[in-house]
């Protein structure tokens, strides 16, 4: 094995450790093979003296964990390991801002800057079949978790810096905080997990994306992707500028604002809130509903639009679709249609008011329109499309 | 030996070598071979804490056409052997104390 071998070895089994650190190692074996070399011994021979990288490598991570003051990495670790033979970067962190930077400059390695205190923070790396670990966790200790509650009530930053066109997986999970993600371009998987943190893509692209909070607000803007699944529980959904093959959208006590999407098919649903959609171009199903919020939808085209409230009323403005199904119990259906009236089989349905659509069936009309409601009135107009 | 104590004494040893002049990693580990072998992945996180506890200090200096890291010692690094060998006078009335009382009782 010869010198340059041999040090890629020992850095990839030593894992994450400080860019400085890594020249200092480095410059510490390439000395000391001189110094063989010196002596007469061949690359070869010098390299064989200095034992198994592996077995080298795991002597220093047992120095670093043992000695985390002096020895252990504090700010800007690089993921040692050539980035092309990385297939998934995968983060748990607890109590941390998560922040993903996409650089521009791709001959940078994935890294990471944290400020970790050892009295509190406990991290355990590894790279395993293409994955880099990274676990982070706050030591459960009764004294220091008080101290550390009353102490240092603001979040810390956990920044995780990748090349924009890195074509990973990117796993990332934290607790109570925070995650925002941008300017990367072509990942394979993005996927995000927060309990009590707010989500946030920022022009990016990846084929799939998968983000879920528990407790609030995701927000989506200026991404392109294939398939984008967004999930959370009390927060609201904000997507705009999207290009998507499949968008999956969710809450369930939020609203949600959506623009400028466009998609096979869109689905967004919640059930305490209303939603808001505008400017949506979606070539397949175009699907909104609410169980008591309102849903509004304007300027929008889709093979099929879908809109339902339970308790809410649904409106209308300039859609256009050749399959139009408007269902709410106890809201009012208005606004208008883009077309003409004549191309549509229309079926309408209200009790207790009243309806401006005539109810038919058997027409051969190329199109289908549907309003059913109860107890609210029903007014769809048809626009000729300009 | 406790590992504890193993790297305490190691400490010590390179600490030693550098009284006699400064050093370098290969000159060191082939000097502490006649007492205690060392790897070069041991001594590195050695000469690492040595430094970072102020005991040692490094400068570079060009040695055929190369850079060569040299180690020399500071004054808090002889206060640690000074310590060392005086620990060791009472280790050693402590170790004359365990023989000779587990010699008697084998008696």
């Amino acid at each position: 094995m010869n010198k340059q071998d041999y040090l890629t070895e020992f850095f990839r089994a030593l894992g994450l450790i400080s860019n400085a650190e890594r020249e200092q190692i480095a410059d510490y074996y390439n000395e000391l093979i001189c110094d063989r070399l010196e002596q007469g011994m061949t690359e070869e021979e010098a390299v064989a003296q200095l034992g198994d990288p592996a077995e080298a490598a795991a002597m220093f991570r047992e120095q670093y964990t043992a000695e985390e003051n002096s020895l252990a990495p504090e700010q800007s670790l690089t993921i040692v390991e050539e980035a092309p033979a990385l297939t998934t970067l995968d983060f748990e962190v607890e109590n941390l801002r998560i922040i993903v930077q996409g650089m521009t400059d791709s001959s940078e390695l994935p890294s990471i800057q944290f400020q970790s205190n050892p009295e509190f923070d406990e991290i355990h790396t590894e790279t395993r079949g293409g994955v880099f670990y990274y676990r982070h966790k706050i030591r459960k200790n009764v004294g220091m978790s008080l101290l550390h509650f009353f102490k240092s009530p603001e979040l810390r930053d956990f920044v995780v810096r990748i090349p924009a066109s890195w074509k990973g997986t990117l796993l990332l999970k934290t607790c109570n905080g925070p995650i925002s993600v941008s300017g990367v371009e072509d990942m394979q998987k993005l996927g995000m997990t927060t309990s009590n943190g707010r989500l946030e893509l920022r022009d990016l692209s990846a084929s799939q994306i998968e983000a879920k909070s528990g407790n609030a607000q995701i927000i989506l803007q200026n991404i392109g992707t294939v398939n984008l699944e967004a999930v959370t529980s009390n927060g609201r959904i904000e997507a705009s500028a999207i290009h998507a093959t499949g968008l999956f959208l969710h809450t369930t006590n939020g609203s949600m604002q959506l623009g400028d999407l466009q998609a096979n098919s869109l689905r967004a649903e919640t059930s305490n809130g209303k939603i808001e959609g505008a400017n949506c171009v979606i070539s397949g199903e175009l699907r909104l509903s609410s169980t008591n919020g309102a849903v509004t939808l304007e300027k929008s085209k889709a093979e099929g639009i879908r809109l339902t409230s339970s308790n809410a009323r649904l409106k209308v403005d300039q859609i256009e679709a050749p399959q139009i199904e408007l269902r709410s119990s106890n809201g009012g259906i208005s606004g208008t249609v883009l077309g003409a009236a004549e191309d549509y089989e229309t079926e309408a349905r209200t009790t207790n008011s009243s309806c401006n659509l005539p109810n038919l069936s058997g027409t051969g009309r190329p199109k289908h329109l549907s309003a059913v409601t109860s107890n609210a009135k029903i007014q769809i107009e048809f626009h000729p499309k300009q | 030996m406790d590992s504890q104590r193993k790297k305490g004494v190691l400490d010590v040893c390179v600490l030693a070598i550098l009284t006699r002049g400064d050093s370098y990693g290969y000159e060191m580990i082939g000097q502490m071979a006649n007492c205690m072998p060392v790897s070069e992945s041991t001594l590195y996180p050695i000469l690492k804490r040595l430094e970072n506890s102020g005991c040692l200090e490094t400068y570079k200096q060009e040695h055929n056409g190369r850079i060569r890291k040299y180690y020399r010692i500071r004054t808090e690094g002889r206060d640690k052997i000074a310590a060392f060998l005086e620990e060791w006078a009472e280790m050693e009335r402590i170790y004359t104390f365990v023989r000779n009382m587990s010699e008697e009782d084998a008696e």
